[in-house]
């Protein structure tokens, strides 16, 4: 993804003493003088323009020079934050995850013991609050807190631990139904203090979900939705407003670290990072897509998963970091 | 009316009826009487906030009263006689039948209210305002029951000839307290303002307390939230004054039918913007029912925490503490700051469901943490990885009962079946031994809390991963439990 610097430049663009030259194949206009590459980045800064929905393209000019460069910036009408994982991030528009509007995440199963898609959103959260310190205050939540909004109550604090989020910086509110739910997502995506907002939701309306989206790009707080319900959905829903959607369906760990000796031995096999297939169902700039990522613990952040069968790692040209174990192997 | 026909508290119907052949009768209701002279009490805090039920009255043959302190309340409605009079107006439109009298001390006024034969020139026989240093004067006729005495005592008064209340001024109160008590000479020193004697509201006395008065009765909710809109900036002005910020709101609205509708807000900070206090009170607004209408509204602060004033900068922008919500900016309705934020999510849905997390001191995985109040600083969480085991993101709120098949004694399960689901166990971590804690009472915590446990951390075939316990240490073998849910 090239970065913005040219854009600046070209737009608007001059005015010319020759008279434009008309592309034969495209029927467009072409200034003689500027150079392809320039009226390449302009129109990308266009379209950026419009896909943000700023109505001036100085406006996203502006904040162009943090796209792509993968820092969080709050000026920035359009920043994103890098998962990670190279293939994620090269996919996503932006060179990563959107900041400032809404994302949907739901489970495999939309039940409400799904834990999977929980941990895709803390996972998310903690590389963003990792981007974001939190304020000097001790133990306080001043700035940069996270709003979590759950009709439920079964979010274990010690549990986030595991995503090296810290739990204090966590304000939980337990919202009645759903339109509480939906109601206090909206009051949070205005303070503009919240680094994001999540909200457990059964089902998301397409009204619902603009709103969110237009509080969260006004505040420039991030919002999460995170599927949950009693019973799944019997029918299919309409597209929402929000920019991405994920499905997380879990997926068997790689293994950590074996006990000799004691393969067959389940005892022996122990849990290995959090490893999800996630399956980025729409994301407005980005095709679908689809990924085995685990949460990376150590660096805080994801990586593609090593494809496993029955426990053992498995053999895939294009994981050039275990080509080593899977020769092994063949050997 | 019924005494003029003859009759007297504790006469037998039979006889009342005889003497009175249409007399009207109620049943004698003792609660009933009290919640109603309670509601009356409550109403009256229209004229001063310190209304308290004159008990007294009941037990010693005297009728129930309502003791208001009205010092420096007289002006607000033109005057002590005009306030007299619009009290007992008001009350007669609320069907109660009353005699009203102001006085130096609380004793005096009591006295006169009951007992007092008023004048012949008096405007309104119900009310009597005695001016200052009139209280002797206007005692000295009454008898001795005026003083709050009991009928015991009055009697052995009438034995000793003492008529009046004028016939024991002349007795040195050194003889009286031998004879009579020291009930009777602290009875006479309080009616004559010898002796302090101070009322106990029904409601606490808020220090900051602003009303408004409506000339018609509203009714619409627009009007009541204009007249909060009204009242909101004079509390903030008192609060500023006094350097305070508010941290509980009382909305006070007294209907035309002599009935109060309170309205109670939190707010997580002591505060004292109007704007932000206004968008706190919200929707709950709509919520208030009016009846035939509110003719009278305060709003009082009645818990309040000191909060200094801080410097504005010169364009208005600076905030003060607590508050700050957008003003003045072109993004209205953006909130700049978290407690503004949390008040706002309290206000509707109760600021105990807006908490923070704080651990807790212990091994018990349920107990492990705490919800403390949002914005209050709390003890931080050890955050490196090899501070403790691996915890579930998701805790159920009871352990729910398994059926789980071990290979082996005190091996993990094998596969388990939850919720009509079966599911094969392809990775197992534990067991992870946590022990009841000994120190805590038993039955105060239910038996579950009681037995150790030894905790598994499992992942199913489909890669879901569970926490799995078995009780230990019985005879059975145990039983199996999940209690939460990994990523």
């Amino acid at each position: 993804m090239p970065t913005m610097s040219l854009s600046s430049a070209s737009l608007p663009l001059p005015p010319r003493v020759a008279s434009p030259r008309v592309d034969r194949e495209t029927g467009l206009k072409v200034d003689p003088r500027a150079r392809p590459g320039a009226d390449l980045s302009a129109l990308r800064a266009r379209i950026r323009c419009l896909e943000s929905g700023t109505a001036r393209p100085g406006d996203a000019a502006a904040g162009a020079g943090s796209l792509g460069t993968g820092s969080v910036g709050r000026t920035a009408e359009r920043a994103s934050l890098p998962l990670g994982a190279a293939a994620l991030d090269a996919h996503l528009p932006g060179g990563g995850l959107p900041l400032g509007c809404l994302h949907e995440v739901e489970g495999a199963r939309a039940e409400w013991d799904d834990a999977s898609a929980t941990g895709f959103v803390l996972a998310l959260l903690a590389r963003l609050c990792a981007a974001a310190p939190a304020s000097p205050e001790e133990g306080a939540v001043e700035s940069g807190a996270v709003l979590w909004i759950t009709p439920w109550r079964d979010l274990y604090a010690p549990g986030l631990a595991a995503f090296g989020l810290d739990p204090g910086r966590l304000i939980l509110v337990h919202a009645g139904g759903e339109t509480d739910v939906l109601w206090a997502m909206e009051e949070g995506l205005r303070c503009s203090r919240l680094i994001a907002v999540v909200g457990e939701v059964g089902t998301l309306e397409r009204g619902a979900g603009r709103r969110l989206q237009l509080a969260a790009r006004a505040s420039g707080v991030t919002a999460f939705t995170l599927r949950r319900q009693r019973y799944p959905a019997r029918r299919a829903e309409a597209p929402s407003a929000a920019l991405t959607r994920w499905r997380i369906a879990p997926m068997s760990s790689a293994p950590g670290s074996s006990a000799p000796g004691s393969s067959k031995d389940m005892v022996g096999r122990l849990l290995g990072r959090p490893t999800w297939q996630a399956e980025l169902l729409r994301c407005r700039g980005a095709a679908p897509g689809q990924w085995q990522v685990e949460w990376d613990d150590a660096t805080g952040g994801f990586a593609l998963a090593t494809p496993v069968r029955d426990g053992l790692v498995v053999a895939e040209p294009a994981s050039s970091t275990f080509a080593g174990t899977a020769e092994r192997r063949a050997g | 009316m019924a005494e003029r026909g003859g009759l007297a508290p504790g006469m037998p119907l039979a006889d009342a009826r005889a003497l009175l052949p249409g007399l009207r009768t109620a049943a004698y209701d003792p609660s009933g009487d009290a919640a109603a002279l309670t509601r009356l009490a409550d109403w009256c805090g229209r004229y001063s906030p310190w209304a308290a039920v004159d008990g007294c009255g009941c037990d010693i043959g005297g009728s129930a009263g309502i003791l208001l302190d009205v010092t420096g309340c007289a002006h607000l409605f033109g005057g002590e006689a005009a306030l007299l009079s619009d009290l007992i107006g008001r009350l007669q439109r609320l069907g109660f039948t009353a005699r009203a009298a102001l006085a130096e001390t609380a004793g005096a006024a009591w006295a006169v209210a009951r007992y007092a034969v008023p004048a012949d020139d008096s405007a309104d026989p119900r009310l009597t305002v005695l001016p200052p240093g009139a209280t002797r004067a206007a005692l000295a006729p009454l008898p001795p029951a005026a003083l709050r005495l009991a009928p015991a005592t009055c009697e052995v008064l009438a034995r000793f000839g003492l008529r009046t209340v004028g016939d024991l001024f002349d007795l040195p109160p050194a003889a009286l307290a031998p004879r009579f008590g020291p009930h009777l000479a602290r009875r006479l020193a309080a009616a004559l303002g010898g002796e302090a004697e101070s009322i106990s509201p029904r409601q606490p006395v808020p220090s900051f307390l602003v009303r408004q008065v409506f000339a018609e009765p509203i009714a619409a909710a627009e009007d009541i939230a204009r007249g909060l809109d009204g009242l909101l900036p004079r509390l903030c002005r008192t609060l500023e004054t006094a350097q305070q910020g508010a941290r509980r709101l009382e909305l006070a609205l007294y209907r035309v039918d002599g009935t109060v509708r309170r309205l109670f807000l939190g707010a997580s900070r002591p505060t004292r913007d109007p704007a932000h206090l206004r968008r706190l009170f919200g929707t709950h607004l709509e919520a208030i029912d009016p009846g035939f209408g509110i003719e009278v509204m305060t709003l009082s602060a009645p818990v309040a925490d000191a909060l200094s004033a801080l410097q504005l900068t010169l364009s208005g922008a600076g905030r003060e503490a607590g508050t700050g919500a957008g003003r003045g900016s072109a993004a209205a309705d953006v909130i700049g700051d978290l407690p503004a934020l949390i008040d706002r999510l309290g206000s509707r849905l109760g600021l105990e469901n807006v908490r923070a997390l704080a651990p807790r001191e212990s091994h018990i995985p349920e107990r492990a943490v705490a919800a403390v109040p949002a914005l209050v600083p709390h003890p931080a969480w050890s955050l490196s990885a090899a501070a403790g085991p691996v915890r579930p993101l998701r805790l159920l709120p009871r352990p729910e009962p398994v059926e789980a098949v071990a290979l082996l004694p005190d091996h993990p399960p094998a596969r388990f079946r939850w919720r009509r689901l079966l599911h094969r166990i392809v990775r197992a971590e534990g067991p992870e031994r946590i022990e009841p804690e000994w120190w805590i009472d038993a039955p105060a915590v239910g038996p579950e809390l009681c037995a150790a446990r030894d905790y598994f951390r499992l992942e199913a075939e489909d890669g879901r991963r569970y926490w799995l316990y078995r009780t230990a240490g019985q005879a059975d073998g145990g039983r199996w439990f999940l209690h939460g849910l990994f990523a």
